[in-house]
């Protein structure tokens, strides 16, 4: 049935479906410019159709014809026919569509001639006012290019364009009119088929002959692209050479300023454009003037290269102003932070977006416009990449002191999206995790459900002890351990990842890391290989065990992070900011030992640093273990666990006088008392081990004990701090 | 070089100390060796990776029968208590 479809029947069937009198077979003949044996032949061969439509094709003598049947069935006939495709003729011009065609008509008769409104609304079937909102839309679009559209009273429309303007607004509407995401049209204009659009208004692309086309794309093809032109960079270029061709035949040449030229002329990309014209010069027998070559320079600089993920023999980095490496590097981790997915992982992006970007920098200081015919999609589809994306332009936008159109933000975020995908899927794709957690079950439980929902993806295994973990592995299959502990000797096979019981963003994101790289460097035996033959290829190597040792470890360090020092500092409070004024309670009277535990939690409960539950445990710890507490002759440490109810990092310092017995056989009493609450296992650290500094220095001890007023504990405090922050 | 374990019931406070502790006599002495904390629950899994246990009185009964000496403090913070009773543990 569909063989009898062309596009004469199918405006035929829509003529006869929309008609509800008869119409004649000679008026139907003068409509369609066929003869009338043509018209009688469509209509035996549109026949079976109607049938098959429910409807009835009736001929009369004289009368004509006309198509009989209940109304729906001829709507749903018509829905038919409008899904075969159609022509702007007959179906309504959808806006975009009468825009591009009134660029178009612009474009090529308002340079010269005037164009009176009520001529473009008639050739385009709308009305005076749809054509005058169409005509601020046009406004806007010739605005990306720095065209402005004059209207001139008893004159008509002007374009107020110079030559190099006009070249690029002609160009991206011959492009747009081309869309290369469209499967049935050819990237090669040579090859495109003839496309659809009232003959009264060209399109600007049926304005480029098709054997200059052919010349033009076979001379594109026969060089050495490197590297190589992506699609839309070599259809780009075929159509800036067609058009500057085609423009110079009609005596409109391009200028550049002298300066411009200069600069341009000194650039690789110039000699390629020259190399070109010189080839097409030959071929066509024409002279091309050097503004030209420069012009065409110009659009080389600006040009996409084609995808990053062909391997390079030289790395992008080594050839580029260190500052695109650090943009680049920057941007990257504003994206990451936004995602928390550690995208700077993933090498091809950094690769990816330095080629990206030094078209987009050239297009950005010699004015050229983007097109970016999907940016509302991905504004649609990707809203969060492009808003993130759009944070990190901010920053490029500092460096190179110029706003960037919306349509280099989408084709930014179309590489964020890419890295995204990519570091999800290896971060997290098919992974069997099983959590060991040596705290009470509630941690293990918040942990839990907190890595849940920052890993999505992965199959968790569950929760674990300590002891169980070696069993747990054994009988099930496992990828990745995640630890509050160091399992270091359980487990040998499985890599194991660090976390604290609470952890934080920082810690997240390191989590994250470990995944991305366990994937690729667990089995480091070959990595470690490798690189051990590339040291001895360049060096002579004394021990080599112990070197492939040493990076061994290093790698493990990598994969299975820990303390990150540096960067932990910054977190990890040091002694004087856990020991303020406040915290301190000096020659304080206690009666017992339960009193001690009290007095020296309520300034951290009174802050709310600690919740009531946690004064209750310390005091059950010390009736389950015992005196345990009590570390030194006179000093006790009084904590219990972060899941016992600390809110943040606290400490508070306690001296009494006289001092109180804890039971502890040796250590009694105790007049010196640190209450503490810890987050996790390590934000304490520091502040603790400045604290035994000072503990274990008898004169400051001494001088401690003795202290009636807060301010002379800061004194004492005040070296150990500088002493232990450097050491640690 | 030779590991040594510091245990204490939570593995947050007193087995830090005598961490730090220990470092610090090892540092001054000269000694190189690697000394990690936990707390009673984890030990017994980590213990056979390790050449000596160090704790309180308290715990001491919990943590032998692994095979590996244990070591046990008074005073946490006295770095003389630490030279007597772990470095010659670790010679």
């Amino acid at each position: 049935m569909d063989g009898i479809w062309t596009e004469r029947r199918r405006r035929l069937a829509e003529e006869l479906l929309r008609r509800t009198d008869p119409v004649t077979v000679t008026r139907l003949a003068s409509r369609l410019k066929v003869s009338p044996r043509t018209i009688r032949y469509d209509l035996d061969a549109l026949q079976p159709w109607f049938q098959e439509q429910g409807l009835q094709l009736s001929k009369r003598p004289r009368r004509g014809v006309q198509v009989m049947g209940p109304e729906e069935r001829v709507q749903s006939a018509l829905r038919q026919l409008a899904s075969r495709g159609g022509n702007p003729y007959r179906h309504p011009l959808r806006p975009e569509e009468r825009v591009r065609l009134i660029l178009a008509y612009l474009l090529q008769d308002a340079q010269n001639t005037r164009v009176r409104v009520q001529d473009l609304a008639d050739r385009l079937g709308v009305s005076r006012g749809t054509l005058l909102s169409d005509l601020k839309t046009v406004e806007e679009k010739l605005a990306a290019y720095r065209i402005r559209l004059l209207r001139i009273p008893g004159y008509g429309l002007k374009l107020d364009a110079d030559e190099f303007r006009w070249r690029q607004a002609a160009a991206s509407l011959v492009f747009s009119e081309l869309d290369p995401e469209h499967p049935d049209r050819s990237f090669r204009l040579a090859e495109a088929p003839k496309l659809s659009a009232p003959e009264t208004v060209p399109s600007m692309a049926s304005l480029l002959p098709r054997e200059l086309m052919a010349t033009i794309e076979a001379v594109l093809s026969g060089f050495d692209w490197e590297p190589p032109l992506s699609d839309r960079a070599f259809r780009g270029l075929a159509i800036h050479i067609a058009l500057a061709l085609l423009r110079l035949q009609e005596g409109r040449g391009v200028w550049l300023p002298p300066e411009q030229l200069a600069e341009v002329k000194a650039k690789g990309e110039f000699r390629m454009a020259r190399r070109l014209f010189r080839a097409l010069e030959k071929r066509l027998g024409i002279d091309v003037p050097e503004s030209e070559v420069g012009y065409l320079a110009l659009h080389l600089l600006g040009a996409k290269r084609g995808p990053a993920s062909i391997p390079m023999e030289r790395s992008p980095r080594e050839d580029m102003d260190p500052p695109l490496a650090e943009v680049v590097d920057r941007m990257i981790r504003i994206v990451s932070e936004s995602f928390r997915l550690p995208l700077y992982l993933d090498k091809e992006l950094a690769e990816g977006l330095i080629i990206h970007l030094k078209p987009v920098l050239a297009r950005l200081k010699y004015g050229l416009p983007v097109e970016n015919p999907i940016l509302d999609d991905i504004r649609t589809h990707y809203p969060q990449i492009y808003a993130a994306t759009q944070k990190a332009v901010f920053w490029l936008e500092r460096v190179v002191g110029c706003p960037i159109p919306p349509g280099e933000v989408g084709y930014l975020a179309m590489h964020f999206g890419a890295a995204l995908t990519r570091v999800k899927q290896k971060t997290l794709s098919s992974r069997r995790i099983l959590l060991v957690c040596a705290s009470g079950l509630g941690t293990a439980k918040l942990l839990e459900s907190t890595l849940r929902s920052e890993l999505p993806g992965v199959e968790w295994i569950g929760t674990t002890s300590v002891m169980q973990v070696a069993k747990t592995i054994k009988s099930r299959a496992v990828d990745l351990v995640i630890s509050t502990v160091d399992l270091d000797s359980l487990v040998k096979d499985v890599p194991v990842v660090r976390i604290p019981p609470l952890p934080g963003r920082r810690e997240i994101m390191q989590l994250k890391e470990g995944l991305y790289l366990a994937d690729s460097l667990t089995p480091d035996v070959h990595l470690v290989g490798e690189l051990m033959e590339l040291i001895q290829r360049y060096a002579d190597v004394r021990d080599a065990d112990c070197l492939a040792d040493a990076l061994r470890r290093w790698l493990d360090g990598r994969i299975f992070f820990q303390k990150q020092r540096t960067g932990r500092v910054v977190n990890v409070p040091m002694l004087d900011k856990l020991l303020i004024p406040d915290n301190i309670c000096l020659q304080a009277e206690c009666h017992t030992w339960r009193e001690v535990v009290e007095a020296g939690a309520e300034p951290l409960l009174r802050q709310g640093m600690i919740e009531a539950r946690y004064v209750d445990q310390i005091q059950e710890n010390l009736i389950k273990h015992g005196p345990y507490m009590v570390i030194a002759p006179g000093i006790a440490l009084l904590h219990a666990r972060p899941e016992d109810g600390v809110r943040e990092v606290c400490m508070s310092l306690l001296t009494l006088n006289p001092g109180v017995p804890f039971g502890h056989s040796q250590n009694d009493p105790v007049d010196v008392a640190i209450t503490f609450g810890t987050t996790d296992n390590e934000s304490h650290v520091y502040a603790l081990s400045q604290l035994m500094e000072l503990l274990s220095h008898p004169p400051s001890l001494q001088r401690l004990r003795k202290a009636t007023q807060p301010e002379e504990v800061i004194e004492i405090i005040r070296p150990f701090v500088r002493k232990g922050g450097e050491k640690e | 070089m030779k590991k040594v374990l510091v245990v204490c019931s939570n593995g947050l406070g007193s087995s830090l100390m005598l961490k730090s502790n220990i470092q610090k006599v090892c540092r001054e002495k000269g000694i190189d060796a690697t000394v990690e904390h936990c707390d009673l629950g984890s030990a017994p899994s980590m213990i056979q990776d390790f050449d000596l246990v160090v704790t309180s009185e308290g715990l001491a009964g919990e943590l032998q029968g692994f095979g590996v000496p244990v070591v046990t403090v008074v005073n946490f913070i006295s770095p003389t208590e630490v030279e007597e009773k772990v470095l010659k543990h670790l010679q």
